[in-house]
């Protein structure tokens, strides 16, 4: 794993802050990043590193934002088949499991 | 929970007992990549995701800078690799001619390869000016744990290197690791070429592919 991610987040949580930590933990069929590609998203929504781009990480990034907000590491599915990406023409097919890990401040 | 290479574990996953059972699994395994396992437990089954820290950024160490190290450095640095190039003369250890933020060492080959051990998240590409520096290369790194050793040359100049390091006692199965001559066929022309086609079998190595066309195609194939 990156360790400039850990930067941010010991930066975030040194300020106060807190951050979570995005990792692709698992993946079924076609998906733009494997497993442990991972990203930090900050309180404010800013993100440092990738899971892939695209639909599957703006939802990471707003299960993060939620996961912050309730201060709870959780574990999500995100099914890149979704109508939305599809209509985008950005869909993969593929499924990622995604662990979010909070840190808090 | 964080454990270290020496065998000693920090933080904790609720219960000891589960901690030093997975401790005591994953001493004598070799990390495979970033992973799932399963770990039954108490009755219960665990699912544990293995990552490791530290092999943040790609290293690739270039032994000579000239013509081809040039592009060669350029596109490593565009991947996002760490960046060394080494040359004894000090027109061609530059750093002008190199991007930004890429190491340069002036030094002879000898004297930098005595102060430097690769690991497995390093390539070391040989590219001197003559065959006698990059035996005199190839020759210290033998047995390195490198990710990925490449020497440039002809076949003839390969073949007769590694003649005389086989009658020097090299081991085979180390010169057998040795990519020489160096690059993927792309039927690459020129510098920039030869370049692209090592930058390419560099990536390929250090992520454990083996470099096939995702079409499965071949030219052959028609």
């Amino acid at each position: 794993m990156d360790k400039g991610l850990l930067r941010v987040i010991g930066e975030h949580s040194g300020r106060g802050e807190g951050a979570a930590l995005v990792t692709v933990v698992a993946t079924h069929g076609s998906t733009p990043r494997k497993e442990g590609a991972a990203m930090a998203v900050s309180r404010s929504g800013s993100i440092w590193g990738s899971i892939g781009g695209g639909c599957g990480e703006e939802e990471a990034r707003r299960r993060a934002l939620i996961a912050l907000d309730e201060r709870r590491s959780c574990l999500h599915s995100i099914r890149l088949d979704n109508s939305v990406a599809a209509d985008e023409g950005m869909a993969c097919g593929g499924v990622m499991e995604i662990f979010i890990r909070v840190f808090h401040p | 929970m964080l454990l270290y290479a020496d065998g000693h574990s920090e933080g904790e996953l609720g219960d000891p007992g589960l901690a030093a059972r997975i401790a005591a699994e994953l001493e004598y395994t070799r990390w495979p990549g970033p992973c799932l396992r399963t770990v039954e437990y108490g009755g219960g089954e665990y699912r544990l995701f293995w990552d490791a820290l530290g092999h943040d950024r790609f290293r690739t160490v270039i032994l000579g800078g000239g013509h081809i190290s040039r592009p060669l450095a350029a596109m490593l640095a565009l991947v996002g690799h760490e960046v060394t190039v080494v040359d004894d003369r000090p027109d061609f250890a530059d750093r002008r001619h190199f991007p930004q933020g890429t190491e340069v060492v002036c030094r002879s080959f000898r004297a930098f390869l005595d102060t430097f051990t690769p690991d497995a998240a390093t390539a070391v590409v040989i590219v001197t000016r003559g065959h006698r520096h990059d035996l005199e290369c190839l020759r210290a790194l033998l047995g390195q744990p490198a990710a990925y050793i490449g020497m440039i040359g002809s076949r003839r100049k390969v073949a007769a290197i590694f003649n005389l390091l086989r009658d020097e006692g090299a081991d085979r199965r180390l010169l057998e690791r040795v990519r020489a001559p160096i690059g993927l066929d792309i039927g690459a022309e020129g510098p920039a070429e030869i370049a692209l086609s090592v930058a390419a079998e560099i990536v390929a190595a250090l992520r454990g592919a083996d470099a096939r066309p995702l079409s499965g195609r071949r030219e052959s194939d028609g």
